[in-house]
């Protein structure tokens, strides 16, 4: 899609979510006698980003979540991180309740289907146990159900390092939580249980990645100042006995018997991209400080995948701000690694018969650029500010410079992988609010 | 330098205001079971943590508009925290589903009306705007 086409489809959505505001809005909101509080079934509420970035160069696609489009060349773009929330909650009783979220930003499908982040219903069994049904957040990270609110927090954009691997924002299914007193603090337990499918993009493919069923459980204590957390979860693929989304015409080339006698190992190269044990499993820790002025947090997650395409993957980052009136400069330093070395292709003996060696060598070629496109290694060091220019309005301005190792840029998107060492800067300027 | 001299004139302003801060009461219903609230449940109350009273029934908390001064005084003098933070705070437990913030009442005169008139109501509101009608259970400074 051109950028033309997609500011249109995007404006078209903004458009849609605007005229629901304009009718929720239009709902009495009126101060004139709010004593009365037996009228409070619903309440409406939204939040915005709206802002510039630059950022991306020739081979390597910026994208703020993993279902956005890419940002190349250093071009600046309205659309990489702008984003319209409308939040619409249901309390007909103590007990009960619901809670509808759209959201809006240009996404690579476009799937209006997709725009629902949460539609769900809650019900209260007493103080301490609460369960929630349908489509709902993943629990699996501190900006967990919040990572799309940018005025909730201090930068720009959540660390890529350890967000994009965090590539999933919510599921379909159920979770349970369980809250007690603990010290100083609460302590939250909570089990979810659903499956996943979103869309995803991979060179000019799209892919659908569904993952099913999910397991997962977090821990998560709260005080005044401080907070702690660990995670853990257990996905699958559902293609099994599949190969990996969107690797299949490569993968059935190379399984082609005829070439055996020249590419022994291309049997064993067509049988990577099988979902065999398609497990993947999820583990972070957290911890943020809060107090006298200066905002802590660190969070590091691993993720764990017996599949050869899907390499088994380390992330982490740290960031300090510290709060001076209503500025709050801020700095990130931000890592992720795959654990694997570059997979190197053995080549196929050539058959002296040129037709055939040409497709040998082009299938030897897609194959290596194939396995170059997953591998992660990378750091990041980001500076910004954050200026509360009122009690619901956030401006923020923030630097990136990534510093991302030959085959090693898999949390960008990738037009191919980059051969050499690369540095990159991300700009973005953007404004925050909720309402 | 102009955004110097706007960071300056903010900080003074903040400065100011914190100095002349009054004291808040915390008021409930009279017939309401709680007597005395100590500042960790208030917290807990107004950040979120719980939405129930210490006999388990629903709480109806009331919040002033952003923009006043008693709520100002009240998160400051209850978490530290300006109403920006708190919005930021909150804005995390509201767009997860989690918890819905307390209701924005436009005055004293109808945070008094409205905890009269609803046994589970916890408003807060400048000392010197509180009347019998209501009960005092904590005060913030």
């Amino acid at each position: 899609m051109t950028d033309d086409v997609r500011i249109m489809v995007f404006l078209r959505r903004m458009h849609r979510v605007f005229l629901v505001l304009a009718g929720v809005l239009a709902a009495p909101l009126s101060y004139a006698d709010d004593s009365d509080l037996s009228g409070s079934l619903f309440r409406f509420s939204g939040f915005a980003s709206l802002g510039v970035t630059k950022g991306g160069n020739d081979i390597l696609g910026f994208r703020r979540e993993l279902d956005r489009e890419g940002l190349y060349d250093g071009d600046w773009s309205m659309l990489a991180e702008s984003s319209v929330g409308l939040q619409l909650d249901i309390n007909p009783s103590g007990a009960w309740g619901g809670t509808i979220q759209l959201l809006g930003k240009d996404t690579v499908d476009d799937n209006w289907g997709d725009a629902f982040s949460w539609a769900f219903l809650r019900y209260r069994f007493n103080p301490d146990w609460t369960l929630r049904v349908g489509r709902i957040g993943i629990d699996q990270y501190m900006l967990s159900e919040y990572r799309s609110v940018g005025f909730s927090y201090l930068w720009s954009r959540p660390p890529m390092e350890f967000y994009t691997l965090a590539g999933f924002e919510y599921f379909d299914g159920l979770d349970l939580a369980w809250t007690t007193p603990l010290g100083s603090g609460t302590l939250m337990a909570k089990l979810q249980a659903g499956q996943i499918s979103n869309t995803f993009k991979v060179q000019d493919n799209e892919l659908e990645l569904r993952l099913k069923p999910i397991f997962g459980g977090t821990l998560h204590w709260e005080s005044d100042h401080w907070q702690a957390r660990i995670s853990a979860s257990r996905l699958r693929f559902d293609q099994r006995e599949d190969y990996f989304p969107g690797t299949e015409p490569l993968a059935e080339a190379l399984g082609n018997p005829a070439l055996a006698p020249f590419w022994p190992q291309a049997a064993a190269y067509s049988d990577d991209f099988l979902l065999d044990d398609p497990y993947i499993h999820y583990f972070s820790a957290g911890a943020a400080y809060d107090h006298h002025s200066w905002q802590v947090q660190l969070e590091a997650n691993h993720v764990d995948s017996d599949t050869e395409f899907y390499p088994s993957v380390t992330g982490s980052y740290l960031s300090v701000g510290r709060q001076m009136g209503t500025i709050t400069p801020f700095a990130v330093a931000a890592w992720a690694e795959s654990q694997n070395d570059r997979f190197i292709v053995e080549p196929p003996t050539l058959s002296m018969f040129p037709p055939l060696d040409v497709a040998l060598t082009t299938l030897a070629e897609a194959l290596q650029a194939s396995r170059d496109l997953g591998p992660i290694e990378q750091h990041t060091l980001s500076l910004g500010l954050r200026w509360d220019i009122r009690y619901d309005i956030a401006l923020k301005a923030q630097w990136d410079h990534s510093w991302v190792h030959a085959y090693g840029a898999g949390l960008w998107e990738q037009k191919a992988a980059p051969t050499e060492d690369m540095e990159l800067n991300t700009f973005s300027i953007n404004l925050n609010c909720i309402f | 330098m102009l955004r110097l001299l706007r960071m300056l004139t903010l900080l003074l302003g903040i400065a100011l205001v914190c100095s002349a801060r009054a004291e808040t009461v915390v008021v409930v219903n009279k017939d309401s079971p709680v007597d005395s609230f100590g500042r960790r449940e208030l917290v807990d109350l107004y950040m979120g943590r719980t939405q129930h009273f210490p006999d388990g029934s629903l709480v109806l908390r009331l919040d002033l508009p952003p923009d006043s001064q008693a709520r100002n005084d009240f998160y400051r003098g209850l978490v530290n925290k300006s109403v920006a933070e708190v919005n930021a705070y909150w804005a995390k437990l509201l767009f997860t589903g989690r918890a819905s913030p307390p209701q924005v009442i436009s005055n004293s005169a109808n945070v008094l009306k409205a905890v009269r008139e609803n046994k589970n109501a916890i408003g807060y509101l400048d000392s010197k705007d509180v009347d019998k009608s209501v009960k005092v259970v904590s005060r913030v400074d």
